[in-house]
């Protein structure tokens, strides 16, 4: 297998050739880099490509993996980072004109140490959604869908998605504050993981809402998902909301069976106005699960509707308090549409912001209640595949397309999106998997032995 | 604030808000801002909790160094 082909490998395949010594991680580097380069200006799926940083760190890593000194899968391995985290003497520019070209990081975020730890290899920022507000800065552009260049990879994380999707990086962290790691994993293919409130550290990204914002991987299988969790997750004193507990081995709880798993359907999120073909590719996903040994049992979840704007007026308002200096100093550096957004976010009353929060505390009861009942709940990631591009309006009403997905940053619930099969069209859709607060282990095993038993993943996009 | 009925809320009423939020606002924008406000509004006062109801802690997680 030739080094471009083997870009289509998992990190737990390349990561054994590795360790046979059959391959050498620069050359991979190297392999991973040009095709980057040459996909680029079709995908736009990078603020920043570090060559130079990369293949010094894969000489570095190729060196550990001589000495047996590698003591995770991810030593040698090619990943990204979304250009809202700090890496110390690179600039970030969160896709905007508020820091392009004005900011270079003095710090080092939490995610990026723990990567870099391992001996993984960062081959550059992922574009995003500006400030991950949802809506795209003009002076960075779209980023395009693998799967069709004239569709939405969705968002936040743009970049993150494309690059996955596109067998460019073998693994992205994103951001996902209403569904920016989830959705974007949805509409380009891939295992997408929102992992529990407080397990991976915040520490070193810009924030969007310091409540709802979580970190989390972007891969194309939910092994490899796990093997970044286990790198990225537990405890950070530089994180105020991390939590202080041990990190449970990831990939040894996926390949526990599903036998008497109980999963709850959320059934009346399979709408009569999704897209008929989603919902059916839904509802097969489900019957495979069922028939690994799962337990299917119909659940509704209360408050789903109202959970949506409580999260968005939490967001509006944490977001604009973030901004208020850049809003004041530099508004002509945002795009109109999310300078729109951060004025309107400002004028949230303290009453709506805190009657949001109440509203949080019952809704996550409820989410629990039903989650005393079931292990796990899926439901469709989006209720549509990837829209075209000349279809989004900057300034458009989003609570549509976060509705599956946001209510579980509200909630602090890990949620997971995996590939579940094929629109006629060639479209991706995804399966949302949610478990109980920090069973994160669950939410992957599920998504791992629903992938054991199905082939989608494996399928390439037609612009890789 | 006053406004002209519960549902609504008048240009006016928006500048002032952004003046005590620091906003700057042009007339163009608060007149287009003034009706999302008031459906957002309305919108937020359908969130019903019980009255007991205290507001869950921004940070969700347990604040630093809590542990499961």
């Amino acid at each position: 297998m030739s080094l471009e082909e083997l870009c289509q490998a998992s990190v737990a395949e390349v990561a054994e050739l590795y360790r046979k010594g059959e391959v050498s991680p620069v050359e991979m580097t190297r392999t991973v880099l040009d095709k980057i380069e040459r996909q680029e200006p079709t995908l736009n799926a990078y603020t920043l490509i570090t060559r130079e940083r990369a293949l010094a760190e894969a000489r570095i890593a190729e060196v550990r993996l001589r000495r047996g000194e590698a003591d995770s899968l991810l030593c040698g391995i090619p990943i990204a980072l979304k250009d809202i985290f700090d890496v110390e003497g690179l600039p970030m520019t969160c896709a905007s004109g508020v820091l392009k070209g004005r900011y270079i990081s003095a710090r080092t975020a939490t995610v990026a140490k723990r990567l870099a730890a391992t001996g993984a290899v960062m081959v550059g920022k992922n574009n995003l959604m500006e400030f991950a507000y949802g809506e795209t800065h003009p002076d960075f552009g779209h980023t395009r869908n693998p799967w069709d260049l004239e569709r939405s990879t969705a968002g936040s994380s743009t970049g993150s998605a494309a690059t996955v999707a596109a067998r460019q990086a073998f693994a992205a962290i994103g951001t996902d504050t209403g569904g920016s790691i989830r959705l974007p994993a949805a509409y380009c293919g891939l295992v997408g993981l929102k992992p529990s409130y407080g397990l991976v550290s915040r520490h070193g990204l810009a924030p969007l809402s310091w409540g709802l914002d979580n970190v989390g991987p972007l891969t194309r299988t939910a092994r490899d998902a796990a093997i970044v969790l286990k790198a990225i997750a537990g405890y950070d004193p530089d994180d105020p909301t991390s939590l202080n507990q041990s990190v449970p081995d990831y990939l040894q709880a996926i390949e526990g069976s599903l036998k008497g798993l109980r999963v709850g359907l959320v059934a009346h999120e399979l709408t009569p106005t999704m897209d008929p073909e989603v919902r059916d590719l839904v509802r097969q996903a489900v019957t495979v699960i069922q028939s690994l040994g799962a337990e299917v049992v119909e659940v509704s979840i209360p408050g789903l509707d109202q959970a949506v704007l409580a999260m968005m007026t939490i967001l509006m308002a944490e977001a604009s308090t973030y901004h208020r200096e850049y809003l004041q100093e530099r508004p002509e550096g945002y795009s109109q549409a999310v300078r729109e957004r951060l004025k309107m976010g400002a004028l949230v009353p303290a009453v709506h912001y805190l009657q949001a929060q109440r509203y949080r505390a019952t809704f996550c009861e409820g989410v629990n209640r039903v989650l005393e009942q079931v292990d796990v709940l899926v439901m469709p990631t989006s209720p549509f595949p990837a829209n075209r591009l000349a279809d989004e309006d900057p300034g458009r009403d989003l609570t549509p397309l976060v509705r599956p997905t946001a209510p579980f940053n509200l909630s602090g619930h890990p949620a997971l999106s995996v590939l579940c099969g094929f629109t006629g069209g060639g479209l991706p859709a995804g399966l949302e998997i949610v478990g109980r607060p920090y069973a994160d282990a669950t939410v992957l095993q599920v998504a791992h032995q629903f992938q054991q038993a199905t082939e989608f993943h494996k399928r390439m996009p037609p612009n890789a | 604030m006053s406004t002209s009925n519960s549902n609504s809320i008048t240009p006016a009423e928006v500048a002032a808000l952004a003046r005590l939020a620091g906003i700057q606002l042009s007339e163009a924008e608060q007149a287009a801002l003034a009706p999302q406000i008031a459906g957002f509004s309305a919108a937020v006062g359908q969130l019903r909790v019980p009255l007991e109801t205290e507001p869950a802690p921004i940070f969700v997680a347990g604040g630093k160094g809590a542990s499961k």
